[in-house]
């Protein structure tokens, strides 16, 4: 049966045969399965429809492009096609019966004010239980189209309203058990530092690393040397062997340090942006996990107290948190104030945890298998505070002025009077004069109501209380959001 | 039972302690009548699964089974809810209501929206203490089909002075409490129907 020695035969020819037809199907399934997601609906903002749109557009671009496809390019576009297909997961999960969707449309609008108008995000659920950002879309596509050769860009580039190609589209997923958790949603302030830290770290961290490597590479040599000893000075290939473990050693320690910072940054913008209660939710989530895991193991993130440390000194830096002034700041009569104090108790709790260094130990530890570790944390170290004003820098001019609860506590203290007494914190004062609460004073005063009454009462806290509490924050960030959205549009009717 | 005229609504509105009355957030002050609160839309609606409903059974059903039968849509500001000639749904307020414990509400349909067809509410009263957003029973008597747009104005509430003031007003124990969105009924709570809900042994 084989042909494969005859010359009218080539694996190309076979490919294409084989896989033209299923490509050509392929396009027209996702083109109708974007078609059918988009005219079902049921979402909370518009970005999951302009992601089915995308999709749609880019397997149609591909669909008419087929005929000029080389065969030896066909599996790429199956690759691509399966990946595209694929992302429309992201659209079907998004859907309200999946989301907190009463705080999808005011989160996309407060994202959006951080990195740029021209940015969407699609919230949706992952079964894992952790966090997560993917995207961005819209250029991924972009850079698959432009190494198609035979596709002439413009065909895909065509940019029409309704298709989001001079957009962003990002993806930003949450624990599926804590749709409800408005507090613990805190966190996705971290993963819009995806993009900042993935801006910073394209931008700058090669510049950096290259400023370091010499230096380190050194430093590395040494500890290798000391590692393998005597036994090393007879070896045939002594300097070749070294030169691996040395090459080695500082690609892993590039890596380290890359992700590591990523992470860093991340918590940073966090901080940044939702002032203490981003820290809260880190604190809350970590409390599930080792705190003092080394990198290597992993997957190359910090250890939690490592990175629980430069959030509290962010909000130190912010003047958040300043444990001498309970006892020795004037100031400590109005901050924290007796609203605020359960939760200040709250930052103190994460203060002891990291006033203990065994990360710091681990991170440090002299040997042959922890000096990519030990050399991606010195550089980190040395450069930190540059590192996070420079990604701070890149917020937009709004947002780089941090979060400060410290500034709030008359809101705050609104606001948590109103959760006390079952309202949501919405607004604060009270009608004719009040206006919309900030979505960051509500996540805020979420978490400095929480604190307040686990510290008050000890039997506080059932699922029951915290559903309630959830669904009070919830209804607040909609409100809220629909008020600073609608309520001048109405105002504007009423004037003469 | 008196009703509440303007400044007496705006006052309970604007007031503190035990008496105040929320209405939160009021979009624009033309919410406030003569001698009512218009309520607005909310966002979310309960409609019924058609297909899947055998015959509702008050005492009898599992709270999974009555999950079944009712599908919730939400609807994003902006966009609409189309509700056809002879179907229910549930909607609710947009605005999130706290009763004092000296005052209880009547929730009416705004007559421009009955004109056409649309039945608001009929469970119309809000008890003392109340706090939540209010279910509304949205059904369309006409012959059109009705556009509804969340956040326009579909209610009216008039309050009275309950006297002498309700003093376990909703203390935490009631069916409907501090609801954020319309609730499904829970008919099924009341232990006295199934008393009637079988047949007599004699």
């Amino acid at each position: 049966m084989s042909q494969e020695g005859s010359s009218d035969w080539s694996e190309e020819q076979w490919r294409g045969k084989m896989l033209l037809r299923q490509l050509r199907l392929r396009c027209t399934v996702i083109m109708n399965l974007a078609q059918s997601l988009e005219d079902g609906g049921g979402f909370a903002t518009v970005t999951p429809k302009a992601l089915c749109r995308l999709i749609r557009h880019t397997a149609n671009v591909l669909d008419r492009s087929l005929a000029d496809t080389p065969h030896d390019q066909l599996a790429n576009v199956n690759y691509f096609l399966c990946s595209i297909a694929q992302h429309l997961r992201f659209v079907e999960r998004s859907r309200t019966v999946n989301t907190p969707w009463s705080m999808i449309q005011a989160t996309e609008h407060f994202l959006r004010q951080q990195v740029g108008a021209n940015s969407r995000f699609i919230i949706r659920p992952q079964w894992a239980h952790n966090y997560s950002l993917t995207g961005e879309f819209v250029e991924a596509y972009r850079t698959e189209i432009a190494s198609m050769a035979w596709i002439d860009p413009k065909a895909w580039e065509e940019s029409s309203a309704e298709r989001p190609v001079d957009e962003r589209v990002y993806c930003i997923a949450f624990p599926r058990v804590e749709r409800l958790n408005a507090l613990l949603h805190a966190n996705w302030g971290h993963e819009l530092g995806h993009i900042v830290a993935a801006r910073w770290i394209h931008g700058r961290f090669g510049q950096l690393w290259n400023g370091e490597e010499p230096d380190m590479k050194a430093r590395i040599r040494q500890t290798v040397e000391q590692g393998l000893g005597a036994s090393m000075n007879q070896a045939l290939f002594k300097d070749l062997i070294i030169n691996q473990y040395v090459s080695e050693y500082t690609d892993s320690a590039m890596e380290l340090a890359r992700d590591g910072l990523t992470e860093l940054i991340c918590d940073a913008i966090g901080v940044h942006l939702l002032g203490p209660s981003a820290l809260a939710a880190c604190l809350e989530f970590s409390a599930g996990f080792s705190l003092d895991e080394n990198p290597l193991r992993c997957d190359r993130y910090p250890p939690w107290r490592y990175r629980l440390r430069l959030m509290l000194e962010a909000c130190q830096e912010n003047e958040d948190f300043l444990e001498e002034e309970a006892t020795t700041s004037p100031k400590a009569a109005v901050y924290p104030g007796e609203t605020v104090a359960p939760f200040w108790e709250w930052l103190r709790e994460a203060k002891r945890l990291v006033t203990q260094t065994p990360d710091l130990q681990m991170l440090h530890r002299d040997g042959m298998d922890n000096v990519s570790v030990r050399e991606a944390y010195t550089l980190v170290e040395n450069h930190w505070r540059r590192i996070r004003g420079e990604a701070l820098d890149m917020l937009l001019g709004g947002a780089k002025r941090p979060y400060k609860l410290r500034e709030r506590l008359t809101t705050i203290d609104d606001l948590v009077a109103k959760l006390e007494n079952d309202i949501p914190p919405n607004e604060v004062d009270t009608w004719p004069d009040s206006s919309p609460a900030a979505f960051e004073d509500i996540i805020n005063a979420a978490w400095v109501f929480k604190a307040r009454k686990l510290a008050q009462d000890p039997e506080w806290g059932c699922p029951k209380d915290l559903e309630r509490l959830y669904r009070l924050v919830l209804k607040a960030i909609e409100a809220s959001f629909v008020h600073s959205v609608f309520g001048p549009r109405l105002a504007r009717l009423d004037k003469p | 039972m008196s009703t509440l005229t303007t400044r007496e609504i705006e006052n309970r509105l604007k007031g503190t302690g035990a008496k105040r009355l929320v209405v939160t957030p009021v979009l624009a002050p033309k919410q406030i009548g003569d001698a009512s609160v218009d309520v607005r839309l909310g966002n979310q609606f309960i409609i019924f699964r058609l297909h899947t409903c055998g015959v509702f059974e008050p005492y009898k059903m599992l709270m999974s089974q009555l999950h079944t039968m009712q599908e919730r849509h939400v609807v994003r500001f902006g966009d609409s809810f189309v509700l056809h000639p002879g179907t229910l749904a549930l909607g609710s307020t947009f605005e999130y209501i706290c009763m004092p414990a000296d005052l209880e509400a009547q929730v009416e349909g705004r007559s421009s929206w009955a004109r056409v067809g649309l039945q608001v509410a009929t469970a119309t009263s809000v008890e003392p203490g109340f706090k939540g957003v209010l279910t509304l029973e949205l059904s369309n008597v006409g012959t059109i089909p009705l556009r509804l747009y969340p956040g326009v104005r579909i209610a009216q509430l008039f309050f009275h002075e309950a006297k002498p003031p309700a003093t376990d007003a909703y203390t935490g124990q009631r069916k409907y409490e501090c609801a954020i969105g319309p609730e499904f009924s829970k008919i099924r709570n009341d232990r006295d129907g199934s008393v009637f809900a079988g047949p007599i042994e004699e």
